[in-house]
């Protein structure tokens, strides 16, 4: 049980870093004129890895406080970020057990169908709350390059392990 | 099996508790108070080294990636400001008269000006350009006299007004969030308008007249009504029609800044801020009714 509760707060604690400079280089990206609409989010991403490779789940409580810290420096709408993090978490966790899809593209397909659910949850409430229609562009673009970078960050986390037994194998 | 499905129904009063957290938070931070304005003062002041750090990389790319552009546009660039030069040498001559043929009918009518006094110039810490927010830091708070509510300029025009300000550095929203309405004029024909944020890159003319028809590439200025933005500077220029909406493209680019003014808003008084607008009209020969013209068209 001991050994349990370690593992978990390890966990929490990559996470927590991991997120922490996920947030940075997140907000540095808009210094980049690629990404002149809208940065993509890196946030969104490590959370559905952290999910996804870890072996226990990021807890709940955390990825709110998170949330609310991105929200703080963004200097953002209270809140939104919490549930946007909250509800892809949910939405990972479940389609997860309900969906049985291909391996190759399995995890890229379960990104975008989370990511989008709950980015439109979230942007439908921000409509609500500000009685604006926000840029359809900026989200699309947001959307997309978001989508796009998925698998780049994937490759990229997976390439030691290529290396690895590409080395090992000789 | 009745274990799991006890734990299965406790995820779900759990998901369901994180999920209504979420939203009392988002209604809490609507109701925008005083602490969460200083927490958030706070985590800015406290996180902008870091963030700045971080962005290093990124700004070092972007200035490689602008470099590179260059170089490989130079041939064309030079005979392209070769050409501007020698327009813009024309334009500065006629413009000269001018400026010195105004100063004078200035002088004349005892016109009083509304000089904003710079108060600070500091450099841009990071900009969030998310859906959700467009706002950036500047390193510059309380101590060097920044006040919420200031106008920030740049070189090329507005950029936004001061939200929050922290001890050794401040928030600016920029004029493309989408909380962000800027009072402005059409410089042509002098019809006033919002200039509304859209958390996109272009602001959308709102209240614009019906009767006003504006064109491509005219220039938004600020008219100064409501007393927060000085009159006069530059908010953008209209680059696109849809439905019958005007879109202006910002010139000053968020992502291309480096530095920025802060301005007092000393001048604008509450018995300055001016409560009314009357547009440059075309002369027209009739008699002007006030409205009723209108109808008998």
């Amino acid at each position: 049980m001991e050994k349990l509760n370690s593992e978990i707060f390890f966990n929490n604690l990559i996470f927590s870093l991991i997120t922490l400079i996920a947030c940075f280089v997140q907000i540095s990206l808009n210094f980049l004129s690629f990404f002149v609409i809208s940065q993509p989010y890196i946030l969104a991403i490590v959370l559905f890895l952290s999910l996804r490779r870890l072996n226990h789940e990021p807890s709940g409580i955390l990825i709110i406080l998170f949330g609310l810290l991105y929200d703080m420096i963004t200097g953002g709408l209270i809140g939104i970020h919490s549930l946007f993090l909250i509800l892809l978490k949910l939405f990972t966790l479940n389609f997860n057990f309900s969906l049985k899809i291909l391996k190759k593209y399995g995890e890229w397909f379960l990104f975008s169908l989370s990511y989008i659910i709950s980015l439109l949850i979230v942007k439908f409430m921000f409509l609500i709350i500000n009685f604006k229609l926000p840029d359809i562009y900026a989200v699309s673009f947001n959307i997309g390059t978001t989508l796009l970078l998925f698998p780049i960050i994937l490759f990229l986390i997976d390439l030691p392990k290529v290396f690895l037994n590409v080395f090992v194998s000789k | 099996m009745l274990f799991e499905k006890s734990k299965l129904y406790k995820n779900r009063f759990f998901n369901s508790l994180l999920i209504l957290t979420c939203l009392i938070l988002i209604f809490v931070g609507k109701l925008d108070l005083i602490a969460f304005r200083n927490l958030s003062s706070f985590l800015t002041d406290f996180l902008s080294p870091i963030s700045s750090l971080v962005s290093k990389p990124a700004l070092e790319l972007e200035n490689v990636i602008k470099d590179v552009q260059s170089a490989a546009l130079l041939r064309k660039e030079n005979i392209k400001l070769k050409n501007e030069n020698r327009r813009l040498k024309i334009i500065e001559t006629k413009l000269g008269n001018s400026e010195s043929e105004i100063i004078e009918l200035k002088k004349l009518l005892n016109f009083k000006i509304n000089q904003n006094e710079i108060i600070f110039t500091g450099r841009v810490l990071n900009i969030s350009g998310g859906t959700f927010a467009k706002t950036m830091v500047v390193n510059g708070g309380r101590v060097d006299g920044i006040k919420k509510g200031q106008p920030v300029i740049s070189s090329l025009g507005l950029v936004g007004s001061i939200i929050s300000v922290g001890p050794s550095s401040s928030r600016v929203l920029l004029t493309i969030d989408i909380n962000s309405m800027v009072p402005s004029y059409l410089t042509q024909s002098g019809w006033p308008a919002i200039a509304q944020g859209e958390n996109g890159k272009l602001l959308k003319l709102r209240f614009l007249s019906s009767e006003a028809k504006p064109i491509i590439g005219e220039i938004i200025e600020t008219s100064g009504h409501g007393g927060v933005f000085p009159p006069g500077v530059n908010v953008g220029k209209i680059i696109s029609i849809s439905n019958g909406n005007y879109y202006v493209q910002p010139l000053p680019n968020p992502q291309k800044l480096r530095f920025v003014s802060i301005l007092s808003s000393v001048n604008l008084k509450s018995h300055e801020k001016s409560t009314g607008f009357a547009p440059l009209q075309e002369n027209q020969n009739k008699i002007n009714l006030k409205g009723f013209n209108k109808f008998n068209n």
